[in-house]
């Protein structure tokens, strides 16, 4: 009598489930013997000898929408995460897609802040270094605390990615935002923050766009329908930050940069001119390290003068009458080096990269008192009826 | 409630949605608007029923970036109007933000008496609380509205304009008619009229005057009837009248009282002037909630107005600014030492146990009561209770018109 085939180790379909690596059923509630009744688990493909984020994405590959999944090895870019599955969580910790942020803002003024670049201007690079730096503690001018993350998922997988830049200016330091054509595209990062203020016990939503510089192209140029649906939030932003290249604004393209990213600025401007109140745009120099011999960073007081900029404020002069336009339109502009990773993860330095946040965050985070109400007096009042506040009195 | 509040009300509820910048997917827009229709029909209800207006104050005074914010009493009775039709609308911290803007798409503008009327007695809260710049417009312009004086609002004291009757025009009565019926003997005086005709013609006659006192019968009972109404009108009028020169007169001897009171400046409570008093803060207590006691027929903001001049006119030192903490600790500090306090109305108790927020004078008190409670952990204790700014700066003024606000506040109450 031949042997029965040997049993191979359960795997469960849940993502939430550890059982077949000895933790806890997901559905315990539902099945007490899990081995027996959940219909999750299954015995199959020995998938054990793969390391455990490959098993989990093995696990939840299926033929629904999907995002791009960023940080996998080479090869291993386009696996795919089921969106809509039943049995998948609400919620998958990667990129939130539009729907969960708008369920974000209904719950809360939340900070949407719009992380705009020409392809390649280091938008996702800023947003790794940002994180690692506020989850680290060194906020530097930054005033809040990081306290949450509905997107921890996403951001370790970039910084995963980020640590395993060998420091090669030919390497990726993060890998390129795709163009994904999912009907369901994920591009929000989220951070909850607290402020430094220990009298100040609010927790702010920041949602941060991770939009693929292809689409933003195609938004502030052609604007075509896909782009512009893709684009939806824009009018709901509450700050900008718009990358350029500062090494590629010095290189054989930097015409184009300039011309791109002036376009962007304009675009900005025309989608925000009648906002109120007006949102800041944090023009951001990226890679400055790359170019730090040759243009000194300008001393924080002097950054509005073109002069302080040398080569770079030459080089992007396009750029720099959009900005005017943006200040004429009273959109507050305001201008910044940053090198996000000028070295190795473990080695490198970064530079700057708090600022441009802390200065948005200054305007979108702007809260006012209610002015006093000046009282209407009723018709007809006479003597005492007619006596009003005080307080507007000099 | 008619279709066109109901669109008003989802007109006004897109626009705020477009300023605020929320967007959402069909169904939960559809629920949302759902939803609109059990809310306002609960927020009429705030006419008769002052804790519903108190509550829907609340909410929109609650901050949604506090943590905890879900949990509160006020939260969660606005929160219970609107599930049947909007199931994620309470749980956790979901769609807080989306509650507020509902509210502000469904209050009831034209509703300004009863409960309503309690609107700006809740208006200081708002100088403690602050809003972003995309938010705080609606919220200004919601502010504005409720707190116009509407048509025959209470606190409305204007008196009678002299030559114009408050009786209302009553119809002409109309006066009975002769009967021209009653001469028809005379026709029959040119037509050879005899004696032995007489009998049949005296019958005729009978009859005529016969039925001539029957419609004369029904003329009197039409007449007295009328009478009867026209009486009752005018009595039901004169009652008004006077119901209306009675209050004009109340209003005018609580405005006479009030401005004795500030030309006294004693305190009946404690039997002596309020200069005599050497605490600065148990001087305004004791100030501001006596003037309640004379404003409470009377218009709020004039009062404020009123004992703020009487407070700058007794200490002159109205415009010392200080954190609104300190304000309220100090608040609990003189209550406390007090050999009495004034006991709050019960359903207000009730109201502002269940939730405090925006309430900061009522909390003092209750803790006041509590003589055995500690310091400690004050400041954490109001900012969680309180859900405002406490480091928002105050001045003594301020503070003092604060302090009526609530204790008018209270006073309502009490005469529920």
């Amino acid at each position: 009598m031949p042997l029965p085939p040997p049993l191979k180790p359960p795997r469960c379909k849940n993502p939430d489930c550890t059982f077949p690596d000895g933790g806890r059923c997901a559905r315990l509630a539902e099945f007490p013997d899990p081995l027996s009744q959940c219909e999750d688990l299954a015995r199959g493909e020995d998938t054990s000898s793969l390391p455990a984020s490959a098993r989990l994405l093995k696990r939840l590959t299926g033929p629904r929408p999907v995002v791009q999944v960023l940080g996998l090895e080479k090869g291993e870019r386009s696996a795919e995460l089921p969106l809509t599955s039943p049995e998948a969580a609400p919620w998958s910790g990667r990129h939130l897609p539009p729907a969960d942020a708008e369920r974000l803002l209904w719950r809360s003024p939340a900070r949407l802040i719009a992380v705009l670049g020409p392809f390649n201007a280091g938008k996702t690079s800023l947003l790794t270094s940002f994180f690692l730096q506020l989850a680290n503690g060194q906020r530097g001018s930054f005033p809040y605390r990081f306290a949450s993350s509905l997107t921890l998922h996403g951001f370790r997988e970039l910084a995963e990615h980020a640590n395993r830049w060998s420091g090669k200016d030919s390497e990726d330091i993060v890998l390129h935002t795709v163009k994904e054509d999912s009907a369901l595209p994920g591009y929000f990062l989220h951070l909850g923050l607290r402020p430094e203020r220990t009298t100040d016990d609010r927790h702010i939503d920041v949602l941060l766009s991770d939009v693929s510089g292809e689409w933003i192209k195609e938004w502030g140029g052609k604007v075509t329908d896909e782009a512009q649906r893709r684009m939806h939030f824009i009018p709901r932003c509450d700050a900008f930050l718009i990358l350029a290249d500062a090494e590629a604004l010095l290189g054989t393209s930097g015409g184009k940069v300039d011309n791109e990213t002036s376009v962007l600025v304009r675009r900005v401007v025309t989608s925000m001119r009648d906002a109120q109140p007006r949102p800041p745009i944090a023009m951001v120099f990226s890679k400055f390290d790359r170019i730090a011999r040759s243009v000194p960073p300008p001393p924080e007081g002097q950054r509005s003068d073109p002069g302080a900029w040398g080569l770079i404020a030459q080089r992007a002069r396009r750029t720099w009458l959009a900005l005017k336009e943006a200040e004429r339109a009273e959109l507050p502009v305001g201008l910044f080096p940053v090198s996000a990773f000028p070295n190795r993860l473990a080695e490198g330095q970064p530079a700057g990269v708090m600022d441009p946040f802390a200065w948005v965050m200054q305007h979108a985070d702007l809260l006012k008192r209610s002015p006093s109400k000046p009282r209407p007096v009723p018709e007809k009042a006479r003597g005492f009826a007619t006596m009003r506040r005080w307080e507007e009195e000099p | 409630m008619t279709k066109d509040a109901e669109k008003t009300s989802a007109t006004r509820l897109n626009q705020i949605r477009r300023e605020w910048g929320l967007g959402g997917d069909e169904t939960t827009a559809q629920a949302q608007n759902n939803a609109l229709e059990p809310l306002q029909k609960w927020l009429r209800k705030g006419k008769d029923s002052p804790a519903v207006v108190i509550r829907s104050v609340q909410v929109l005074l609650a901050n949604p970036e506090t943590p905890g914010v879900d949990q509160r009493r006020s939260i969660s009775d606005v929160v219970e109007q609107v599930s049947s039709k909007w199931a994620t609308a309470g749980s956790g911290l979901q769609n807080l933000l989306g509650l507020q803007a509902m509210l502000l798409a469904a209050w009831p503008a034209d509703l300004k008496q009863g409960g309503f009327a309690l609107v700006p007695m809740l208006d200081s809260a708002w100088s403690a609380r602050r809003g972003t710049g995309r938010h705080q417009p609606q919220i200004d312009q919601w502010r504005k509205t409720v707190c116009q004086p509407g048509d025959g609002v209470s606190t409305d004291i204007s008196a009678p304009v002299v030559g114009e009757s408050p009786v209302p025009a009553q119809p002409k009565l109309e006066t009975m008619k002769v009967n021209e019926q009653i001469e028809h003997l005379r026709k029959h005086v040119g037509v050879g009229w005899t004696y032995e005709s007489f009998a049949s013609q005296l019958v005729a006659v009978l009859d005529a005057y016969g039925n001539d006192l029957k419609a004369l019968s029904k003329h009197c009972a039409a007449l007295t009837g009328r009478i009867g109404t026209a009486t009752e009108s005018i009595d039901s009028a004169m009652q008004q009248f006077a119901t209306s020169v009675d209050d004009a007169l109340q209003k005018h001897r609580a405005e006479a009282e009030f401005l004795w009171w500030g030309q006294a400046r004693y305190s009946q409570h404690l039997r002596k002037p309020y200069r005599r008093i050497k605490d600065p803060n148990e001087c305004l207590w004791w100030m501001a909630w006596d003037a309640s006691v004379h404003a409470l027929g009377l218009d709020v903001e004039p009062a404020a107005s009123f004992l703020v001049e009487t407070l700058f006119q007794t200490s002159g030192d109205i415009h010392q600014k200080r954190p609104l903490k300190q304000w309220v600790q100090d608040l609990i500090l003189v209550l406390r030492r007090a050999d009495w306090r004034p006991p709050l109305s019960p359903q207000f108790k009730e109201l502002a146990e269940g939730d405090c927020l925006g309430l900061p004078v009522t909390w003092a008190r209750l803790q006041a009561e509590q003589t055995d409670a500690s310091g400690a952990g004050f400041e954490e204790r109001a900012r969680e209770v309180l859900g405002l700014d406490l480091d928002v700066e105050i001045d003594r003024g301020e503070w003092a018109a604060w302090i009526l606000r609530e204790a008018l506040l209270d006073w309502h109450f009490e005469d529920e």
